[in-house]
Formats: C-alpha cells, structure tokens, sequence
C-alpha cells in the first residue's frame, strides 16, 4: 500500500518533469525588450520618485518633459518644439508641439502642462524646488507656456528636464497608475516581478521599433548577469562597476555613455564635527591614494580629479588638489592638531563593492599616519538616516551632475552650507552663479567656488564612476547619457 | 537420547566493525559445536559480552555465521531471503528479551498475531481471528484484547503475546533470548511456568538464554555456559549444577543466591573478580585464566580443548585432565 | 474550555509575533518617510512633504498609538496599505502567496518521495557504498549554500542547454506549461535542501527502526524483507516525518527568500525582504503575520494527520 503511494508520487514527479521541457519562447521575439533593473520600483509618481533608477528607466519612456537631454546631454526640443529665454533669465517662453497628447488621450496643452507644473512646485524637493521660483504661469495661447520666474535662474532649463509633464487626471494615482505622454504607457507593475510598458501608438514623435518594454528587477548581479547570457532579459541597465569589468564580451555588448557624469564623493561634514578642522580634511586628502583606488576599486576606469564637478562641464576647471602624499598628509594632521590614533568613520552605502574597497585601500594609507578609519556599512535605510540628519563623520556619495554646474551646489553641498560649512563667500558665488546668464561670467564663478571646494574641502571629489550597460547583442541603437540614462526608445531588437 | 533437531557444526561468527578508520575484529563466537534434541530445555548462560545472544540468532539463521554451518533435521540452514528460508521460518521462532520494542507499536495485537499465520497461510482467511483468540487464550491473555496497541499492556502481558506469537507458526524450536530480564520476579515465575505448560502440551524444544542460573536450573534441561564466545562447559543440568567442572562455572554457581536462607548463609562465596576481558583483545591460551583462582603457566599459551568428563558433561579446562 | 486550549495558544502565538515583529521594526535604525524621500529629505524645502508623508502614514503617531490602531486593524482583518506603492498589504499577499506556497508544496512533492527511497534502501544496506554515497550526498545537499546552487543550475540548464528559463514567473492557469517550466528550477534548488534534511531523518529512523526487536521477529517469522521494509519499517519511522516536515515548513519560507532572490519569483520572500529594506511597516506586518499564519496552521495539520496515522499517541 505504502509503495503505491510512492509510486504515484514519482509518477506525479515525472508528468511534471515531462510538462517542463519547453523551450524558452518568450525572448526570441524582436518586439520585446526586457531589461533588469537592480530594484524593483513601488513609486512611479515623477514627481516624488527620485531615484536614479526611476528616472534612468522612465523619463524618457513613460514621461516626456518640455525638453530632454540627447545622449551627449545638450539640452533638446521635447515637448516643447522651441522655447524662449529672456536675456536676464526670467522670463522662459515655451511652444507646444502640436497633436501631442496624453496616454489617457487628452491633449497635451498649455493648461495641463501648467497644472503639472505646478503640482511638481507644490510637491517640491530636487526636480519640483526649482519651480519654486516661478511666479508666474501663463498661457498665453493653447499651445504656449509662459513662466516668469522671481529673479534671474540660469540652470531653470536644466532643471526642467527633470520635470515630467504628467496627465492632470493622473495626479491622484499617480504614485500607483502614472499617465504620462511618453513613447510607452504604463501597463502594470507586478511587484518584485516585472514593470510592463507598451508602445505608444499614438505617440506624437518618432514611434519606437518594438512594441514592449518590460523591466524586471534582479537585486543580485550575478544573476542579472546569468538571466542575459541566458536570454531571459536583453539589457542589464545598472551593472555594479565589478560587474562591468567582468562581462563576456563574446556573448554581450557593454554600451558605455560618451563620458560619465556621475562623480563619487566623500563628503567630510557631518554634525558630529570630527572633521571641522579643515588641516584634518587635507591630511585625509594627502592620505587619499587615488591611482590605487582607481585601479584596485574601479578597475582602472572613470577620471580621478580634484574638481567636483565633471570635466565635461563648461565651468570644469583642472586644479592640482591633494596628490598622494603621506608626508604633506602627516603635516597637515599635526597642523590640526588632532590626537595621535583618532579615529575617523566612513559611512558607505551597502550593494556597492567598490566603495568600501576604496575605503580599505584608504584605511591602510591613513593607518600609516596614525589615523584609524573606520568603514562603516550600512544598508540604504540606515545609511540614509544619517546622510538626512549629517550624522557622520564622513560619507560616500555620488551624484549625478546635470550639465548645469548648480545641481552640485544645490543638491550635494547645499545641506552642508546651511550646516557646518558656514562660508558667506560660497553662499555669495552659489547665488551668483545662478542669476548670471552670460556663460563667460558664470565660468569665472563656478572656476572660483570649484577652486574654494579644492581648497576647504567640505566634500572631496574622488571621481567619476564608470557607468555602462550591457546588453544582448541583438540589441541595437542603444545609447547612454553621461547621467547613465539609457535611451530605450531608440533601440531595437534583431534576430 | 532422542532426535537432534539442530547440529550446530564449528560455527564462528566475526564482526568487523569500522571505528574511526580503523577496522576492528570481535569474535563473537568462536568455533562452537553443539546439538539441540527434540522436546528439550536447553539453557544458555553467560555473562554479557559472553556471545550467548549471538549464539541465540544464530541458532535460527538470523545472523550470518563467518564459518561452519548450522542444521536443521539434516537441512542447512539456509541464507535470509532465499527460497529455503521461508520454509525453516516455521520451525524456528524467537523471543526476544524487551517485550516493549519487540512488537509493532503502530499494529494491534491481533495485527501482529494475524501477520505470521497469514504470512504462512496457516488457516482460511475467515478462521484468523478465532485463531489469533486462541492463542491469546493459551497465553493466558483475555480475547478482548485484540483490539488493543502495545503501549497499552504491561511487559508481562507482552512478553505473553510475544509467546502466542511465537506459537502462532507451531515451531518446533523457540529462542527464548533473555525473556525474563525486563520483567520484575513474579512476572518471571508467571512466564517460566507458562513455558513449563506449554511444553508439556507440545512437541517443543527450547532455547532458553539468559544470565540468571537460578531460572535456567528451573527450566532447563541441559546447559551450556559461555565465556567470551567459546564454550566452557556443557552437559545435564543436574549434573553440572550438582558438579560444577569449569572455576567459571563454579565460581557463577557460587555467585548465585540460593532461595533458602539456611542454605544461602551457609552458601561459600568464591566471588568472580575482575572483569571480562575487553572482547576486541582476548587473552592468550585460555581465555578465562585472567580471573581464575587455578591458573597455570599452561593456561597462558594453550587454549583448552572442549573434553568429556562424565556421561553427560563435557568441559574446556586444563584442570579437568589433573582431576 | 480544554478543547478551546489549542485555539487559545494559537492566538497567542499570533499576538506575540505580531508584537515583537511590530516593535522590532519600530527599533530598527531607518526612517520611512526618509526612505520615501531619499538623500535630499535633510532639504529644508522637502520638510513640509517629510511632515505631509509622516500625516499620511500615520508615522508620527506615539507608537502605543500606532500599536493599538494595528492591532485593531487586525482584528477587523485589516492589514493595512503599504507605505510605499500605497497597494493594499492583503493583495500584495494575495498575489505574493501562491508563489511561495506552490514553490514549498511543489519542492515537497518532489523531495518527500526522493528522500523516503533513499533513506529507506541506504539504512537497509547499511555501511555498503551504497548508504555511504547516499548519505555523503544528503549532508552535501544540505551544506550547499541554495543561492550557488540556483546559479549552478541556471548556468547548465539555461545558459548552456537553454532548456529551461532562468527566471521569472507565469501563473499556472495562465499557461501551465510555462508556470511548470519557470518553477523547475527553483522547485528543483528548494528540493535539494530539503531532500538533504530528509533523507537523513527518514536514513536515522529507519536505521534505528531496523534494530527493533519486532523487526527482527518479523524476519524470523519469514515476512519477505521487502514487506518489512516498505510496510512496518516505512510505517514507522515515517510518521515522525510529517512533523519534522511541519516543522520545515518554517526553514522552507527562509529558503524560498533565496530561492525567489535567484529565480526572480514575485513571492512572500522577497516581498518580505524588500519590504523590510525599504522599512514599508504595513507590508513587513502583514506578510509575516501571513506566513505565521499559514506556518501555524499547517504545524495543526501535520498534527493532525500525525495523530490519525499513530493511533497510540493519545494526547
């Protein structure tokens, strides 16, 4: 009786394994292109999601704003066909394209490209902030917006094109049901599974080759990597640094932007106030090996500079900073007077390898000199804890620098400016640098406060990283920008 | 005499046993030669460790000998799971020493009857039951017992059952492997003297195995005592308790109380000393000389012949030739 | 009232897990609202929407608050929406659950009759090379980390052979041979841990229930070995199986967290993880209650059908 019940256990066994042995189907279809992102998304407001990775996959899928970076960041005609800027940069005129419209197919007007506007203003934060400023918005016609803002801004265009223009019937669900006018429209999002977007048949530019974007979530980048070689996914979108050294370029392409302007850095002013001598953060710089970290962390690739901003900035300015020294580095440390054997905490964010090996190859050369640093790991909520409350000694960080110099200044040191780097002079030139609209004028500001940076150090410039995707060889036309946005639209698929 | 029903012939039996890499030798027996009669009592005692056990499953193929053979009425006993087997498996029963694990605790006692007699189809289908009753019956046992578990009997309940089971085939020879030992005194006297009955009403032989003297002198009618495998003495019980030849044997029969107290005090202790020799690494010669009160230099090199000594009693001594 | 014992500490067990996985959230280091707003949360102009998400929340309620609006939510059946994708906690679950369910019943269904032969046939040819290799391989299959094994057998099956998908998940009555063909591996990876530990309860009880006395009888009586193995050996030493697979049940949930990490499966365990590392509270409450739930209930079954198939265990 009992070896009955065994038999028909195996018997069950086999009908199964005889169900599975299907080939896989589902990938040699041309017409979708299926992507791993390293997180699954839960938030696909624009306005509130600020995620990197959000806005790599779906600012230019999902989302159109009034203008858009091609893939060298020059600032480019989307949903505005032209636009207007006033010589002091306040006054910002923007013509519709005509026949655009949004997924729920109301039309894309000035109205609705205004309330949209409006509700990112209201909601704030990195995109929506510098709407702020607007302090008025104008329709002149159906297919004009006009924004006047308080005072001169020159980064405003840039900062537009972080701004999605989304349906006004939307706004409500947005976080859940995003309606955009992008080249894809939302389709469901399975959690942990996969995020379906479709082609937009009615999209008002160039219609995409294929007809589904899928992205799936693959935390693990090994097995990001095993899913393309496979075939169950085409692009692997954010492969870790280590993961990009190691591709089989037999069975995979590694698509590299034309340069990056993601830039790594350390900065050096929390709330504890360890570091607010500003010889100790010169002899951490002395101490800061940066052809080794290059070499051991990043596998030789990104450019190490002292500027913070990238040197594809039209305010990038060469400075000499803080060579590999150990001996200026012991000056500097006596200089400032800090005990012999004090101990200094790097805080880094969990799932990126290469950090922390940065931090160990620092660790040794500052033991040299009798600083004992600390490499603090740390998984994304915690460490956010204390990155939002400056509650560290030093942090890594990275950022990616939007071809305006400003977003540096806005996003990353900002917070230390009204903290513990208290320095009117920035705060001058930061304001400046802003309301001046001649490029000649603002390259002497921002040459001025990259030169104050190098010289105080609140945060320190390590250097860019190296970003890539690596997709399928059947994958074609796919192109990144230097923020590491890759630009799904125009790609395609072949056998 | 009458008919030898199993000839025991130069058995020896090894185990081998790996520990911690290394490959370890116990003789467990070594090369005994015996016979069992028809309707006999046939008492094995020993010492633990001494192989009687062993000897026990030997006795009805239960354990593969490493040399020499066993007959059964002239037929060798054959390996476990050959055709032959199957047809022994009715002459030769066995009971074990713990009632408790010796049945199915997962069946009811009228399962476990049920299972031999269906096995060798001993009766129609529709006559099991009043079969399995009948042997609870001659056991002693009440018939609305049947329904129940093991775990709800006492050991001496089951060790009755475990009889009616061993009865169930209508053996000719049954191993009583230390039947008594998990059982408190009277229980002991309750299950001697059903043995005793049963005897009487069947054409029985009996192995009876056990490390009480007291009990075997009672039920037995031959004896063989045991020491680390080898035989040391064998022959009528009356004899051999009356004269004991063998300082082991002597020295057991000293060591046993005597249920009368005049005679127990007036009893000479001659105590067993030491211990028994750890089996893996037996004694040169003689294997008992390490605690014997007669040793011999003889003792040291020479192991003992088992020899003749009177009609009925044969030792393995050096003294015995002296004598 | 001793009847209603069971159901009593049911409940009771149920209140302690909420409990303790409800405080120790609370006292785990990481905001919500900062996880929602990300790095530029510390901005002075994002302090209004910080306040607007904790309002929305109810995160900066006193915590005792917070407990006695959860607890009774719960009571009401309740869980709550998540924090972060605003869904509701009880569809999350409702769609994360047969996932997980079926990769644990299906990894069963493979594992138990695998691990019930070979425990078996190894314990009766004890110490051949047979048991050895039997047993070598079960602890190996034990020791071996899921996650390797998982990629080992996506490198082989999908990368080299391209007979099976590495990952992902279609639903059975979608497209059943899909659903069969996504779960393979996994079901596969999962079964392996499983048949380690099995194999060797199902190789000690057999081995220990082939010493009994009554075993020995029963060869004596002349019952074919086979009967006595497949029958009252089987018998025996397989009951106590149910518990311990009961009990596995809880190790199975940790094992499919990995599992479904590898084969991107959109199940309770990287529901679970993913809700904890983004501190989404409602979802992180929700699913393990849920899984307690369903732990619990099946710990009854396997009970259950225990005491059913051991009529002497009298409790």
């Amino acid at each position: 009786m009992f070896i009955d019940k065994i038999k028909s256990f195996l018997l069950t066994g086999t009908v199964a394994a005889s169900l599975t042995i299907a080939p896989i189907s589902a990938i040699a279809d041309t017409q979708t292109i299926t992507v791993g992102l390293s997180g699954d998304i839960d938030n696909f407001d624009p306005a509130t999601n600020q995620l990197i990775s959000f806005q790599a996959a779906f600012a230019t899928t999902i989302f159109d704003s009034l203008v858009g970076y091609d893939s060298q960041l020059n600032i480019v005609p989307r949903l505005a066909k032209s636009y207007n800027i006033s010589s002091d940069a306040r006054i910002f005129k923007f013509d519709l394209v005509d026949g655009a419209s949004f997924h729920d197919g109301s039309p894309v007007n000035a109205n609705a490209v205004i309330s949209s506007l409006k509700r990112s203003a209201e909601l704030g934060g990195v995109f929506g902030g510098p709407l702020q400023s607007v302090e008025k918005f104008e329709a002149p016609t159906n297919n004009t917006v006009k924004l006047t803002l308080k005072s001169s801004y020159a980064p405003f265009l840039t900062a537009l094109t972080n701004v999605a223009i989304i349906a006004p019937s939307s706004f409500e669900n947005a976080v859940s049901a995003p309606v955009g006018s992008g080249p894809f429209l939302f389709e469901s999002w399975t959690p942990n599974d996969s995020i379906i977007l479709s082609r937009n048949d009615k999209y008002w530019g160039e219609k995409p080759a294929f007809s589904r974007l899928i992205f799936k979530p693959i935390p693990d980048p090994q097995v990001a990597m095993t899913n393309l070689y496979a075939g169950a996914i085409d692009i692997v979108a954010e492969p870790s640094t280590a993961v990009i050294a190691q591709v089989d370029t037999s069975k995979a392409q590694v698509i590299r932007p034309s340069g990056s302007n993601s830039i790594v850095y350390i900065e050096m002013m929390g709330t504890k106030g360890t570091l607010a001598n500003v010889h100790l953060r010169r002899a951490l710089a002395h101490g800061f090996d940066r052809e080794t970290i290059k070499s051991v962390a990043y596998g030789g690739q990104g450019q190490s500079e002292a500027s913070p901003l990238p040197t594809s900035s039209f305010v990038y300015t060469e400075l000499g900073g803080y060579p590999y020294n150990l001996e200026k580095a012991r000056e500097e440390f006596e200089l400032s007077g800090a005990p012999e054997g004090i101990e200094i905490g790097l805080e880094v964010l969990a799932g990126f390898p290469e950090a922390e090996q940065m931090g160990r190859v620092w660790q040794a050369s500052l033991s040299k000199i009798g600083i004992k640093l600390n490499v603090v790991v740390s998984e994304l909520s915690v460490w956010l804890d204390r990155y939002v409350s400056r509650n560290y000694d030093m942090t890594w960080n990275f950022f990616g620098v939007s071809p305006d110099p400003h977003s540096f200044f806005d996003v990353i040191l900002r917070p230390h400016l009204s903290g513990e780097y208290q320095n009117q002079k920035v705060i001058d030139l930061v304001k400046e640098g802003i309301e001046t609209s001649d490029n000649m004028k603002r390259k002497q500001i921002y040459a001025e406060l990259q030169e104050i940076m190098v010289k105080d150090l609140p945060v320190m410039a390590v250097q860019s990283r190296p970003i890539a995707s690596i997709a399928n060889k059947s994958i074609n036309g796919l192109e990144l920008n230097p923020l590491g946005w890759p630009l799904y639209a125009q790609s395609s698929k072949s056998n | 005499m009458s008919e030898i029903i199993l000839d025991i012939k130069k058995i020896s039996v090894i185990f081998n046993k790996m520990f911690f890499g290394r490959s370890q030798t116990i003789k467990a027996i070594d090369n005994v030669s015996l016979q069992i009669f028809n309707s006999e009592t046939f008492g094995i005692v020993g010492e633990s460790g001494s192989g009687k056990s062993t000897l026990g499953n030997a006795m009805i193929g239960l354990q593969t000998l490493s040399s020499g053979e066993i007959f059964y009425k002239e037929i060798a006993l054959p390996l476990s799971g050959t055709k032959d087997w199957m047809r022994l498996r009715r002459q030769l029963q066995i009971i074990f020493q713990d009632p408790f694990t010796s049945l199915n605790p997962r069946r009811t006692i009228g399962q476990s009857l049920a299972e031999p007699i269906i096995t060798h189809n001993l009766c129609s289908k529709n006559d099991v039951t009043s079969k399995v009753l009948s042997l609870l019956d001659q056991v002693g046992l009440n018939s609305n017992m049947a329904e129940r578990y093991p775990n709800a009997f006492s050991g001496g309940q089951l060790q009755r059952i475990c009889i009616a089971r061993a009865l169930a085939v209508q053996p000719q020879l049954i191993i009583c492997d230390e039947i008594t030992s998990a059982l408190d005194v009277s229980t002991q006297a309750q299950i001697i003297s059903l043995l005793k009955d049963l005897k009487l009403n069947q054409d029985l032989s009996l192995v009876f195995i056990s490390h009480d003297l007291g009990l075997v002198r009672n039920i037995a009618d031959r004896i063989l005592v045991m020491y680390l495998g080898r035989i040391v003495e064998i022959g009528s019980s009356d004899i051999i308790f009356s004269d004991p030849k063998h300082p082991y044997t002597q020295a057991l029969i000293n060591a046993a109380p005597i249920p009368e107290p005049s005679r127990e005090a007036a009893r000479i202790k001659t105590p067993l000393f030491g211990e028994i020799p750890d089996p893996q690494n037996p004694p040169s010669g003689c294997f008992f000389r390490t605690r014997c009160n007669q040793v011999h230099d003889r003792c040291l090199i020479e192991t003992p012949a088992l020899k003749q000594v009177k009609k009925n009693q044969f030792v393995s001594c050096h003294h015995t030739e002296v004598h | 009232m001793r009847k209603l014992a069971p159901y009593f500490r049911f409940l009771v067990i149920l209140w302690v897990v909420v409990t303790v996985v409800f405080v120790s959230l609370r006292l785990t280091p990481g905001d919500p609202a900062l996880l929602l707003l990300g790095p530029t949360a510390g901005r002075q102009d994002t302090a209004e929407r910080l306040a607007d998400i904790r309002e929305r929340y109810g995160l900066n309620r006193p915590i005792i608050i917070q407990y006695g609006i959860y607890l009774s939510d719960i009571v009401t059946a309740d869980l709550g929406k998540s924090n972060r994708s605003e869904r509701r906690v009880s569809e999350l679950v409702k769609t994360a659950a047969p996932v997980t369910i079926s990769l644990i019943l299906l990894s069963m269904l493979l594992a138990i009759p695998i691990s019930i032969y070979l425990g078996l046939t190894a314990a009766q040819k004890r110490e051949r090379p047979y048991d050895r290799s039997v047993r070598t391989l079960a602890t190996l299959a034990m020791a071996t980390p899921s996650f390797w094994v998982g990629l080992l057998l996506v490198n082989f099956f999908s990368i080299r052979l391209g007979l099976l998908p590495p990952s992902g998940y279609i639903k059975l009555f979608v497209d059943p041979i899909g659903y069969f063909s996504h779960m393979m591996l996994p079901v596969v990876t999962l079964a392996l841990y499983l048949i380690g530990t099995l194999t060797r309860f199902v190789y000690t009880e057999t081995a220990d229930t082939l010493e009994q006395d009554y075993i020995r009888v029963s060869r004596a009586m002349g019952i074919s070995s086979k009967r006595i193995l497949f029958q009252f050996v089987a018998r025996n030493s397989l009951t106590p199986m149910i518990i311990i697979v009961g009990v596995e049940v809880g190790t199975l949930i940790g094992g499919a967290v990995i599992v479904e990490e590898v084969f991107g499966l959109p199940g309770l365990g990287r529901l679970l993880l993913n809700a904890v590392l983004g501190r989404d509270y409602p979802v992180v409450q929700g699913t393990v209650l849920s899984i307690t739930v369903v732990v619990i209930l099946l710990n009854i079954l396997a009970e259950f059908v225990y005491k059913l198939l051991n009529p002497r265990s009298k409790i």
